[in-house]
């Protein structure tokens, strides 16, 4: 705290500056070096060497240090290339398909035309309220022949869906990835909307506007920055989704073992216990992760802005 | 546990449990490498060229040589015994059997079939006798089964002569398996189903699964699943392809981990749980689990044999004796590789597209992988 003048003229004695702020915020960094820091300190150290063994391999394997050599064989790697593929299209399906259901559901709910509209907006967030891995497996007993009502059900009306066919398991996945998020990212875009001014939705109902065109052009425009919000967090949490697929895989064996960036890392430690390559992975997909959520924050406030 | 720590007072041990569902490899792996490694550990026999060659276990010949060579028949030893050195103790031997519904057979007027060829037309007549009932269920999931089956047809997926790795997995024998099982697949008369998937336990409750391929030590676990199947089961030698063949699924070894802190009781305790006879009735009498582990040390075998009490759920057949007698029939050698994980892998990965194609990416993919760990390698 500086000195600073009174109107009256009178200055106040300056403040010494207080040891409270930083003590206080401590713990947190204590935290986050040993959490954090460290950790991305020991995996650029893993990732500059390589386990070799030699002969038929029964001796003990040496670590060599290779320098950049695992990031370019993990670059150089198709499957690690395929696994941004897939997640790439993934996300294309899944966020936009997310992010529209929950604005139309909010918007919906603002309204204040829904019957029972609290009730309805618990009922809209308990799937998110179900912890992810549960529900992933839940949705796969519902996906599997023999155990599920649902496919019965489908199969007694002459509808033949294979949940875990090579075309159909993204779809799968997407399905399991929305149910969860939608009530989530509603509950979001409802408490923004009631944040909205409501002069501004009194002026739109005087210059005549009904619900649908208070909707689209005055609601949503404000919701702008909360729709990049959801879209930043929404394509972190894709890019590293690795419980899902890897449940859907075991019935779903098209799927693989590296359909994710974060399954081919998995796969490097458990089975190759290839831990320099694994490091190099992560840290690549770190980076990739940075220059996404830079793109869309930046890309995101231009649009908020205009 | 309790057992070993009564019969005598040297040495107190204390069990140390890994969640199941956990990958017990990777749980002793990182053990290993966090310095925490157990003085003891069981290792199957496919993974255990694999740890090994991580660096994992420790090199036991001197401590319990001698006791492996008077305790444990040769064919058995070739196990754990590789690269010049003994790496553990075969806990038991697991060959391969068929179980099957003797009621379900006898009243659709099947034989349990002797060959492969006779397999196919039992399950034919099994499905002709009743739609929802299928012989077996196929595990497109189970690479362990696949290495199996290819190992009773006479395939060798990996040797060691002359210090470097023969990689021979896209071979005859190998696509003779696959051939025929993506027939019968195709022919729907085996259900495709995950492998111990609940859906498979319970197709087999319902009576609509009424085989299982499994190894001797299957039997324990079918009064624990389907208790009110008792009595209708029984077990039939595994079918062949002409010559009488066997081969091991699954099965356990001892070994002492690198780093154990004691690894002289270490090879006390394995020895103790290998051939003593307090050991095996322990074994065998555990309530809630009862092993039908064949134990590879024949008077161990005998105790456990005379222990085991599920004979009645086999229609009064002794399970034991049947089990030691499949023995004689599995194929030698064989090795098993120093990737068993990315192997199954690999297989799973592809196998979804045709085994015949996941055969030849397997082949691939070992050489390649074995010659970026810096091993010697020939491939056919």
């Amino acid at each position: 705290m500086s000195s600073y003048t009174i109107a009256r003229g009178t200055p106040v004695k300056r403040r010494r500056r207080g040891t409270a702020g930083p003590l206080m915020v401590a713990p947190f960094f204590v935290l986050f070096a040993l959490v954090f820091l460290v950790p991305i300190g020991y995996a650029i150290y893993l990732s500059l060497f390589k386990r070799e063994s030699s002969g038929l391999g029964f001796e003990e394997p040496v670590n060599r240090f290779v320098g950049l050599g695992q990031y370019i064989s993990v670059l150089s790697d198709p499957d690690f290339l395929h696994s941004f593929g897939n997640i790439a299209l993934y996300a294309l399906v899944a966020l936009p398909l997310g992010i529209c259901l929950s604005l139309m559901l909010a918007l919906l709910l603002d309204t204040g035309l829904v019957w029972a509209g609290r009730a309805m907006q618990t009922l809209i967030f308990l799937p998110h309220a179900i912890p992810g891995l549960i529900a992933a497996l839940i949705w796969i007993f519902l996906y599997t022949p023999g155990i599920s009502p649902v496919v019965s059900a489908m199969n007694a009306v002459g509808i033949r869906w294979d949940f875990f066919g090579a075309n159909e398991a993204m779809l799968s996945m997407v399905n399991i990835a929305w149910w969860g998020s939608v009530g989530y990212n509603m509950i979001i875009f409802y408490a923004a909307l009631k944040a909205l001014p409501t002069d501004m939705m009194e002026a739109a109902r005087l210059d005549g506007a009904g619900w649908i065109r208070t909707a689209i052009s005055v609601k949503l425009p404000n919701l702008a920055p909360m729709i990049v919000f959801t879209a930043l967090f929404g394509a972190i949490a894709m890019i590293q989704v690795f419980s899902e697929p890897v449940l859907l895989a075991e019935k779903a064996t098209s799927l693989g073992s590296a359909w994710s960036p974060v399954m081919y890392i998995y796969r490097a430690v458990a089975q190759r216990v290839d831990y320099g390559a694994a490091a190099a992975a992560s840290l690549i997909l770190a980076l990739v992760a940075g220059g996404i959520s830079y793109v869309i924050t930046k890309a995101g406030n231009r649009w908020a802005a205009a | 546990m309790k057992a070993f720590n009564e019969s005598q007072n040297k040495i107190h041990a204390t069990y140390g449990a890994i969640p199941s569902g956990t990958d017990k490899n990777d749980a002793l792996r990182n053990a290993v490498t966090a310095g925490n490694a157990p003085d003891v550990a069981s290792i199957e026999y496919a993974t255990l060229p694999e740890m090994v060659s991580q660096g994992t276990v420790s090199d036991a010949t001197k401590l319990l040589e001698s006791y492996v060579d008077k305790n444990v028949p040769v064919e058995t030893k070739q196990l754990v015994d590789f690269g010049g050195k003994l790496w553990g103790v075969p806990f038991d031997v697991a060959p391969m059997v068929f179980f099957y519904r003797s009621d379900v057979f006898k009243a659709a007027g099947v034989e349990p079939p002797k060959t492969w060829d006779e397999f196919a037309t039992a399950a034919e007549k099994i499905k002709a006798a009743n739609p929802s009932q299928r012989i077996a269920a196929y595990w497109e999931n189970d690479d362990n089964l696949f290495a199996s089956l290819a190992w009773q047809a006479g395939a060798q997926w990996f040797s060691t002569e002359d210090g470097t790795w023969t990689v021979n997995i896209d071979s005859p024998e190998t696509h003779k398996v696959a051939d025929y099982w993506t027939d019968l697949v195709k022919r729907d008369l085996v259900r495709k189903q995950t492998a111990y998937s609940p859906e498979w336990s319970q197709s087999v409750a319902a009576s609509q699964t009424v085989g299982y391929i499994s190894a001797a030590w299957g039997a324990g676990g079918f009064d624990v699943k389907w208790p009110d199947l008792s009595g209708k089961w029984a077990i039939a030698p595994l079918p062949n392809w002409g010559t009488a063949s066997n081969a091991f699924y699954g099965g356990t070894s001892f070994v002492i981990p690198k780093g154990a802190k004691h690894p002289e009781a270490a090879a006390e305790f394995i020895k103790f749980q290998t051939s003593s006879a307090e050991a095996a009735k322990a074994r065998v009498g555990a309530l809630e689990a009862p092993s039908s582990a064949l134990p590879a040390n024949p008077e161990a075998a005998k105790v456990a044999a005379d222990a085991f009490e599920k004979d009645a759920y086999f229609g009064g057949q002794d399970v034991f004796a049947f089990n030691e007698s499949q023995v004689k029939d599995v194929v030698n050698p064989w090795v098993f590789g120093p990737n068993a994980s990315s192997l199954g892998q690999t297989y799973r990965d592809n196998v979804g597209d045709g085994i015949d194609g996941a055969i030849v990416k397997m082949q691939k993919q070992t050489v390649a992988d074995l010659k970026s760990r810096g091993l010697d390698v020939s491939s056919k």
